[in-house]
């Protein structure tokens, strides 16, 4: 008796959620944008931001970027959600923000094909989107603030290579670490700097190690590398902020030489975070490549509210990566050129 | 009582039974493979640095392999080596005072410790569900001590802990074998020692026999938060501070050394002496992962063969043994419904 | 039966909220979360969640079964990974999404068989079968992929997330025709009774007559057909599939169901409350989004609702209600 008053219950249950499922939701194109005026006019601008990860000091500058811009420009509501690399996550992000009704939507993608579907989403809600840093391979995009995590990545192995230009071949040995298999910006940036290995013959990558961005395998992978090749000559680490682990394991070993000492390691990352780039002056470490983090959360704000306002929006804004070294990091601080050292 | 480790010694002597030798051969034909394959590894130096590598594993899994023997599960060992690590940089940074950013990671690791115990021991809360609640609370609030700049540098004066060479072992090595060797009397040779051992092995008979089975509960999440905070110390040590998501994670490696040591996960069997030897196979592991170049897609499949092996092999070598056991296990356990 | 005699007069409330603990917790949270953010409370963001994480309730009913033996199935993320990279691989290649979803569920019911071999025949402890199995598909679908997500899928299934049946999305259908399936084999078979009785005590299962590896194994299959059943969602979900899909999903789903009120060690628990566990999980996430708490806040406070809604749960486990 109580189980079949129960099934009776569920399958009650069932069709009522069917019976909603019918009344509601409109479809077209014209609904979609009805539906967009219809937010615009509702007296609350509201703005997602459905961020990859937020574990760093490059995407919480991203962050602190957006919302301040964002709020200078009038926002009224800014949310900012992140997904930590995890794809599915960041889909059901991007439907909670739909859900709580943002104007626009901006997306640094977890995985440019993963999150078609959530853009797919947006389009049917008639919210514009606005890929921040990644591209999107899918849906309809308003505006895409793009960077080249893949060129990134080659312009640290080409300073390798023209450091060390003239060398026999194979001679330059480099140590290329791996952060966390799940991150495409990782993945996009060891792309790239293996790419440009490729192209100078005497740089040879002897090793590559998974770390999980994890500072303390950090360690124990650089110390454990030169056990088993005491003469690497350069150090490659995807993001900035990993390079401390391993500037402390060189340490340990007794391996750490400033630059222009002849047993120098050369050590290379991508970010532009303050302590590596103050670092390069101190002759730590030999190149950094400066996203234009900053500009990334500004500029897909601005491009929103100029949306928003009925102008124009640029179907492609492009940033600009910058490599830093010794020799420009104070021209280039000085000029306001550098996230890490503009506070 | 310690596993009755007796009958195991004279069980590991006698002639007969091939199994017992099987998980000693294995290694060695492995070490020898090892030994042909990559040299390196046998090199002083590098054996140093492996037992170095092993020390926060090391220390966390003194204190995962009480909570097993005890019949539970630890998840939040990896959280609360990162967030007693934040503390404790902090701090130092903060004051530049060291005994007291060591006091304020071990006493942090034992409140977050004495959260687990009070889920588990109180509230009766599965431990799996309360450290992994615990787990989530401190992963947060350890990257919320580190603020958005997602790093703490304390400088080279915080590596002093661990980076100091005593007789060729840096300190953080000689803080692991001295608590290691301090848990290993406390577990084999103490009342509470034994007390865990009971809890794993029949709850319900020590608590027919007046003991306060939640306060020793208690105790032991207390412990193992308090020797994670010790493991806090040394990984932000070694760094000279702190990152974003340091050590999270470092669960896996406690629970695969508890297990590679030979103790059992349902809890009351295994020899303490044993997790030694896992520990070290599993930063040996790591290790030899990175000396051989392996290719990095492949780590996880490769940790996941060989923990099963192993683990089989233990399974296999304790079949064998309860086999012989059986008959006395089973009169003990008559005799004890008879107390009762 | 000692916590019977505090079941008495004048605790009526308290007595009503600990015996329906999770419910009233579920509820609590519900009108929390109705007051504190705007758009919570509407039909929309329900048919939203119930979208979303259909998925995960799925993968939540079958791992009840596995809890319900007193085992656990950690490999769950890492089979989530490793069949949809596969399966998607066969579907572009032979163009059929047919014959990707039964390859999908095909692995990963072999899969779960294998893991209650290791458990039941092997002996290997579940916790460290799974953990390891686990490693193993996740590492495998690293490197078939080599970390590329998997994309350009066929319209059947890409399609299959935009499908209305009945008003509602399909993979709130198939959520439903999978728990009505369930109920059906909990509720109307001996099955149940079958599968409370190992997980409670299985040496009296064995007097019984009852099989207890037999009971394993189809446990633990079940769980894995629910797995792959999830993985043909999270497939047509994110329209593509990669390595590191679904990472913290089998933790996350023995929370669900041992918030449902299941015990940890086996035998006690009901379907329902799984679900609901999984709803109540699902539900924290999609508030603290919509509050847009920022991830280390939303963190804290899913560890601390997890902790406080099973300590409700247990009470009442504790005074026997």
């Amino acid at each position: 008796m109580k189980r079949a008053l129960a099934l009776v219950l569920i399958c009650i249950m069932a069709l009522g959620l069917a019976a909603c499922g019918t009344s509601g939701g409109g479809d077209g194109e014209s609904s979609a944008n009805e539906a967009f005026e219809a937010r615009l006019n509702d007296g609350v601008n509201r703005i997602g931001f459905a961020m990859a990860d937020i574990t760093g000091q490059a995407p919480q500058r991203e962050a602190d970027a957006f919302r301040a811009k964002a709020e200078e420009l009038g926002f009224d509501d800014v949310m900012i959600l992140s997904a930590e690399n995890s794809v599915e996550t960041q889909i059901s992000q991007i439907r909670d923000m739909i859900t709580a009704e943002c104007d626009v939507i901006c997306i640094y993608s977890a995985d440019a094909d993963g999150v078609v579907p959530a853009v797919q989403s947006c389009n049917e809600a008639g919210i514009p989107v606005i890929a921040v840093d990644r591209g999107i391979n899918g849906g309809e995009i308003l505006c895409s603030i793009a960077s080249n995590n893949i060129s990134d990545g080659r312009d640290v192995a080409n300073y390798f290579g023209l450091m060390t230009a003239g060398e026999s071949e194979d001679s330059v040995k480099v140590l290329h670490i791996i952060g966390n298999l799940s991150s495409t910006a990782q993945k996009e940036r060891a792309d790239g700097f293996r790419l440009g290995c490729e192209s100078w013959g005497q740089l040879t990558i002897v090793d590559e190690v998974a770390t999980e961005a994890d500072a303390d395998r950090i360690y124990n992978a650089v110390v454990d590398a030169f056990r088993a090749t005491p003469d690497i000559k350069a150090i490659f680490v995807p993001y900035d902020q990993l390079l401390s682990s391993v500037v402390s394991a060189l340490q340990e070993i007794g391996m750490f030489y400033p630059v222009g000492d002849e047993r120098h390691v050369m050590l290379g990352a991508v970010d532009g975070a303050t302590e590596q780039l103050e670092w390069l002056s101190a002759g730590t470490n030999d190149i950094s490549i400066s996203l234009d983090f900053e500009g990334f959360g500004s500029e897909a704000v601005t491009a929103a509210w100029n949306y928003m306002q009925g102008q124009s929006v640029a179907e492609t804004i492009q940033t600009t990566s910058i490599p830093v070294v010794a020799g420009n990091v104070d021209y280039l601080a000085g000029n306001g050129y550098l996230w890490g050292l503009s506070k | 009582m310690c596993d009755g480790g007796t009958i195991n010694m004279t069980k590991r002597i006698l002639p007969g039974r091939g199994i017992n030798y099987l998980k000693p051969a294995i290694l060695l034909i492995f070490a020898v493979y090892i030994a042909i394959r990559v040299p390196i590894f046998f090199s002083p130096a590098n054996l140093i640095s492996v037992i170095s590598q092993g020390a926060v594993i090391g220390v966390a899994s003194i204190g995962m392999s009480m909570v097993i023997l005890a019949g539970e599960i630890d998840i939040s060992v990896g959280a609360i080596i990162y967030c007693t690590g934040a503390i404790a940089s902090e701090i130092f940074i903060e004051t530049g005072n060291l005994p007291f950013a060591v006091l304020a990671a071990i006493a942090s690791g034992a409140l977050f410790g004495a959260i687990n115990g009070f889920g588990v021991a109180k509230l009766k809360i599965p431990s799996m569900i309360t450290t992994l609640a615990v787990s989530n609370i401190l992963s947060g609030l350890g990257s919320i001590i580190i603020g958005s700049d997602s790093t703490l540098a304390a400088g080279s004066a915080y590596k002093v802990l661990s980076q100091t060479k005593i007789l060729g072992l840096l300190s953080s090595s000689w803080i692991y074998l001295l608590l290691f060797a301090v848990f290993a009397v406390v577990i084999c040779k103490t009342r509470f020692g034994r007390y865990i051992y009971a809890i794993g092995d029949n709850q319900d008979a020590l608590r027919a026999s007046g003991i306060r089975v939640d306060r020793v509960m208690m105790a032991i999440f207390i412990l193992t938060g308090m020797l994670c905070g010790v493991g806090g110390l040394i990984a932000t040590s070694r760094l000279g501070g702190t990152q974003f998501n340091l050590s999270l994670g470092t669960e896996v490696y406690c629970i695969a050394a508890v297990v590679v040591g030979g103790i059992s996960m349902s809890g009351g069997r295994g020899n303490i002496g044993g997790l030694f030897l896992g520990v070290f196979i599993v930063a040996a592991l790591d290790n030899l992962l990175r000396l051989m170049s392996v290719n990095v897609y492949m780590y996880n499949v490769i940790w996941g063969i060989v923990i099963f092996l192993v683990v089989l092999l233990d399974v296999l070598e304790k079949t064998q043994k309860t086999r012989g056991v059986r008959r006395i296990s089973l009169n003990l356990n008559k005799n004890q419904e008879k107390e009762r | 039966m000692k916590g019977k005699s505090s079941f008495q007069h004048g605790h009526l409330v308290r007595d009503f909220i600990l015996k329906y603990g999770i419910y009233v917790g579920a509820v609590l949270i519900f009108i929390i979360f109705s007051i504190v953010c705007k758009n919570f409370l509407s039909l929309q963001n329900f048919k939203n969640i119930l979208d979303q994480y259909a998925y995960f309730v799925v993968c939540a009913m079958g791992m009840f079964f596995v809890v319900m033996i007193g085992g656990v199935d950690l490999s769950c993320g890492g089979l989530i990974a490793f069949s949809s990279v596969i399966g998607t691989s066969i579907m572009i290649r032979t163009k059929s999404v047919a014959m990707g979803c039964i390859l999908i569920i095909a692995i990963c019911t072999i899969a779960g068989i294998i893991n209650a071999l290791s458990v039941a025949k092997l002996g290997i402890p579940a916790f460290i079968a799974t953990l390891a199995f686990d490693n193993i598909w996740r590492g495998s679908a690293y490197t078939y992929t080599s970390a590329q997500s998997v994309s350009g899928l066929p319209a059947g299934i890409t399609g299959f997330y935009f499908t209305k049946i009945l008003g509602m999305r399909g993979p709130t259908v198939l959520m439903l025709a999978v728990f009505l399936v369930l109920f059906y084999l909990l509720t109307f078979t001996g099955y149940s009774k079958r599968l409370y009785a190992v997980g409670g005590n299985s040496k009296a299962a064995r007097v019984m007559g009852i099989r207890a590896t037999l009971m394993m194994g189809s446990a633990y299959a079940i769980c894995g057909c629910c797995t792959g059943i999830s993985s043909i969602m999270l497939v047509s979900y994110m329209a593509s599939a990669n390595a590191s899909v679904a990472s913290s999903l089998s933790l996350d789903c023995i929370a669900a169901v041992i918030i449902g009120g299941a015990s940890a060690n086996g035998g006690e628990g009901k379907l329902i409350g799984a679900v609901v566990g999984a709803f109540l999980f699902a539900m924290i996430k999609n508030g603290l989004n919509l509050m847009g708490l920022s991830y280390f806040y939303q963190l804290v406070a899913t560890g601390v609702i997890i902790y406080i809604a099973v300590a409700i749960d247990r009470q009442r486990v504790k005074l026997g209600l």
